[in-house]
């Protein structure tokens, strides 16, 4: 009977080095790495051998069957790969052999090749990261809302992380601090993590309304309460800015006005051509309604957007 | 004027083993075991970053063998340019050798 575990992991790339020491560790005690991925490892028992790891990072292979042939011919039995090009490798273990031979790379100048490739993607992916935290950025000084403010920590920490890791893996002799390299990963890991669920879990329960209010000819709405015209109403599941565009033409002055559910009116405006660009209101948890009053009739068109 | 520098330990010992004949990755890595005596070991990270780059540069080229029992097995060859580099590499060691002796 076969036994199988499954390791669940995240490894930043500029530590490929120690997920090499925890596979190989693995194979000591009789776990050897069948199945590398992104995220997990998959290990299968077999305490009859021993096998050394190594990984390999090859984004852009013209023929990968020709590379895993050639590895092959050299005594590296092909274990997987990663769908971004990392490709883990094994040779069986024999201690009276140099420790040179379980090594992929032998130099410092092709194990600098090799990790100057993963620098240069990482350079281009920071770019377009630098790119989209200043877009983020300008829109959160226009506008300011915790969803924005969540994408930008998002952006920031991705950019932290890659410029850690130009940095190690652009000269990878000079990275002997693992244990500082190991916390701050892990703490960029957290606010990554938490600025990309927190991204996109306030995007998602952001609330949205718009609402177009076209007639040729509409009834006069009397300025007594029970007349209103509701337009509409909205769920606010957190406190967070908002921004109201809001259009208004019409025959004759029309009011305008949006309450909470506690009865406050928080915004009212009033006129026959009226118009608001990014009104910036601050909404608390709860139920809003948008209504309209005292208006003495004839053609009416609202719109508005929240 | 081509610039002429220092070849490193591997590109050195991957051009002396294929001066010696064509041969294949495995093949140039065992000979340079031998002939550094340990000293010197290729990856296989190593050689195809190595052989790669050498074939960008027109050091080496690929032939295919004539020995049916290795037909799949692709063969490098070192090209003139190749061995004008390697005579080069040769001729500046022994220069650095023999500066030992002067004065």
């Amino acid at each position: 009977m076969r036994k199988y575990k499954k390791k669940y992991n995240i490894y930043v790339a500029w530590n490929y080095e120690h997920e090499e020491d925890v596979i190989n560790r693995e194979s000591e005690r009789g776990w050897q790495l069948i199945s590398g991925k992104s995220f997990s490892h998959k290990y299968e028992y077999n305490p009859d051998v021993c096998y050394r790891y190594q990984l390999d990072y090859q984004p852009n292979l013209p023929h990968v069957g020709r590379y895993i042939q050639t590895y092959h011919e050299q005594g590296w039995e092909f274990v997987s790969k990663t769908f971004n090009g990392w490709y883990y490798f094994r040779k069986i273990y024999d201690p009276e052999l140099p420790e040179d031979q379980y090594h992929l790379y032998t130099d410092s100048h092709s194990l600098q090749e090799m990790t100057g490739r993963w620098a240069c993607i990482a350079t281009v992916l920071s770019v377009i990261y630098a790119v989209l935290l200043l877009a983020k950025t300008l829109h959160f000084i226009f506008r300011p809302t915790l969803a924005t403010l969540a994408q930008m920590i998002f952006f920031f920490a991705i950019l932290v992380l890659f410029a850690r890791g130009i940095f190690i893996m652009r000269d990878p002799h000079k990275k002997k601090n693992g244990r500082l390299d190991y916390i701050l990963g892990f703490v960029l890991m957290i606010v990554l993590i938490g600025g990309g669920i927190g991204a996109i879990v306030m995007q998602s329960k952001r609330a949205h309304n718009s609402c177009r209010f076209d007639s040729t000819y509409y009834m006069a709405i009397p300025n007594t309460e029970k007349d209103w015209v509701m337009l509409n109403s909205m769920d606010v599941t957190y406190s967070d800015n908002y921004y109201l565009d809001l259009e208004i033409s019409a025959e004759n002055p029309v009011c305008f006005i949006i309450k909470s559910s506690t009865g406050e009116t928080i915004y009212l405006a009033e006129g026959d051509h009226f118009e608001e660009k990014g009104y910036k209101l601050h909404l608390k948890k709860g139920t809003y309604g948008f209504y309209l009053y005292d208006f003495a009739g004839g053609n009416l068109n609202v719109s508005y957007k929240l | 004027m081509k610039k002429i520098e220092p070849l490193s330990e591997s590109y050195y010992y991957i051009l002396l083993c294929l001066s010696k004949g064509p041969n294949h990755g495995y093949g140039i890595m065992q000979m340079t075991e031998r002939l550094s005596e340990g000293e010197v070991i290729i990856g296989s990270g190593t050689m195809y970053g190595a052989t790669s780059n050498m074939m960008k540069k027109g050091w080496i080229q690929e032939v295919f063998s004539n020995n049916p029992g290795l037909e799949r097995k692709r063969l490098y060859q070192l090209t003139d340019s190749g061995k004008e580099v390697l005579r080069t590499e040769i001729s500046r060691l022994k220069r650095m050798l023999s500066s030992i002796e002067e004065e």
